[in-house]
């Protein structure tokens, strides 16, 4: 294996488009590592990752992949990494067995029996063809040519978007396992933040095209917080502690983004953790402050 | 090599349907045309005897169309941007380069076939007749599938500008707007004979002997004794020109 920090590293990316701008956007993917990728629909999740895959090229800005300069070495990077679309872009008229014959020409580690394994473990019909699968199967299907050639970063754009939660149980068990060598590492968007809850080590939340927060998961759930209390007392506190307050008749629930200091600066209020979905929800109304 | 081999199984397999398709087609086509053939009293022999023309234009036609509609286009590019896969292939180790010259194997396979058959058959059926014509039918032969060539380049250069679904279907009817144009336009381009000479060259045709029939055919559409060689070279100007026209299509990135 080569010797690199970080799996991928994003430095002031920019795309402009008529209506949506991705701005300066860098974020770091560690080695071995998870990083979850979130933001809403239209926040620019996708325009990132298809960038980082020069699908699209961008306006400025630098992506190294694995130390190495993703334009200067795109085929040597593109042996070395899988990606994962939400949806299969795989012809119907194909079986499983045909992809295989496909990739193993593609892949110069490409792993025959590793694929037939997976299919096995996902319980995919080999010569069945791909238009008659489910949702699920489909999905299962791009993961398991994902995980069958030795690929050191898999890049997943919202894998398990449309998926029951018993499917989707069963695929994030299955990229944290891929994860255990230490040697490889996921970069996975997704809007389903309790899946990300479940498995990411660290998140960098995207909204309108900019990059708000980016970080280890953990410590950006105990930075934040949210503040349960009247409106009167809502009004006592200072707008500069404040992402956002949901208002109502009863009262307000304000995301403070320094949990510690709010604790001991509200000390009368009610203050209760948070989760990466509240934290989305509060972000992108951080404009309005208070809203409802 | 193992990389080419995976990208030509993929395009076979993708493009089987349209190949059958075109194959029942085209055999549909020459059991109509052989049919009117019996029926208005034409007769196929050798050796001094009449011979029908519609007989001549068979033998290349066949598989001039045959490997026309597999080296045109064969569906498999209107698929990829269907499924996804057009931008799932930027994720992958394959270069613009690698993807094109795949597509243009299988492309100049089916060329090289269809010249094959299309000159056995031809020298088998006529040079018992001492004349040039091998020549003169490959070079129809390429003719006819040169139409196919140009149509499938402007077919690629509208439809490949297509970044999503809508812009597909909407480049998808453009494109083959412009198909349909050019082939009617050929179908207007002035022939230098006049409908009498044709009307009087038919008639001859229809009574004269073999070696004659022939020689006039050939003479009457004005086609040199290196009729072949520059069908050929017409052909591989096409040819390089579409492998360009595909190789600039598959290095643009979407926007």
């Amino acid at each position: 294996m080569s010797e690199y920090e970080n799996a991928i590293e994003i430095n002031g990316i920019t795309k402009k488009y008529d209506g949506f701008t991705l701005d300066n956007v860098s974020f770091d993917v560690p080695k071995g590592s998870i990083m979850g990728f979130i933001g809403q629909n239209g926040a620019g999740k996708s325009t990132t990752i298809r960038s980082l895959l020069n699908i699209i090229p961008v306006d400025s800005g630098e992506i190294k992949i694995f130390g190495l300069d993703h334009l200067k070495n795109e085929k040597e990077i593109k042996e070395r990494i899988a990606v994962v679309f939400d949806e299969l872009p795989f012809h119907d008229v194909f079986n499983a067995k045909d992809m295989s014959r496909i990739f193993e020409g593609i892949y110069p580690k490409w792993n025959r029996n590793e694929y037939m394994r997976y299919l096995d473990r996902f319980q995919l019909p080999r010569k069945k063809k791909i238009g008659e699968f489910s949702k699920g199967m489909k999905m299962k299907l791009q993961i398991a040519c994902a995980l069958s050639h030795e690929a050191e970063l898999l890049v997943m754009d919202e894998p398990t978007s449309g998926l029951d939660p018993v499917v989707r149980d069963e695929i994030l068990r299955i990229f944290m396992e891929y994860l255990e060598d230490g040697e490889r590492s996921i970069l996975m968007s997704s809007h389903i933040t309790s899946d990300l809850e479940k498995i990411a080590d660290s998140i960098t939340y995207i909204d309108r095209g900019k990059i708000l927060l980016s970080g280890y998961k953990d410590e950006i759930l105990e930075n934040h917080g949210v503040i349960k209390c009247s409106k009167e007392q809502l009004a006592e506190i200072d707008p500069a502690d404040i992402v956002s307050a949901r208002v109502n008749a009863f009262g307000a629930e304000v995301m403070v983004s320094d949990r510690e200091k709010a604790s001991y600066k509200y000390s009368g209020l009610m203050l209760d953790p948070t989760s990466l979905e509240e934290i989305m929800l509060y972000y992108v109304n951080r404009d309005k402050k208070e809203w409802q | 090599m193992k990389k080419y081999s995976s990208l030509i199984f993929r395009e076979l397999k993708l493009g089987r349907k349209a190949y059958l398709g075109s194959f029942i087609l085209i055999i549909v086509f020459a059991l109509l045309m052989l049919l009117s053939m019996f029926v208005s009293g034409g007769q196929y022999v050798m050796n001094g005897e009449s011979m029908d023309v519609f007989a001549i234009c068979l033998s290349y036609m066949f598989a001039a169309l045959t490997a026309g509609c597999i080296a045109g286009d064969n569906g498999v590019l209107k698929s990829d941007m269907a499924s996804g896969w057009r931008t799932y292939s930027f994720a992958l180790p394959v270069t613009a380069l690698e993807k094109t010259v795949a597509k243009y194997i299988v492309k100049l396979a089916a060329i090289i076939i269809g010249a094959v058959l299309t000159f056995i058959g031809s020298t088998l059926i006529h040079t018992v007749g001492g004349s040039n014509m091998p020549s003169a039918v490959m070079f129809c032969y390429f003719i006819c599938l040169d139409l196919f060539l140009i149509i499938d380049i402007v077919y690629q250069a509208v439809v490949l500008r297509a970044d999503d679904m809508k812009s597909l279907k909407k480049l998808g009817t453009i494109a083959g707007g412009i198909g349909a144009v050019i082939l009617l336009a050929l179908e207007f381009i002035p022939s230098g004979v006049s409908d009498s000479e044709f009307e009087t060259f038919m008639t001859e045709v229809e009574t004269a002997s073999s070696p004659v029939i022939l020689n006039k055919y050939i003479g009457f559409v004005t086609i040199p004794d290196a009729a072949g060689i520059i069908g050929i070279v017409l052909t591989v100007v096409i040819f390089i020109a579409g492998f360009v026209v595909t190789l600039k299509n598959h290095k643009r990135r979407e926007v």
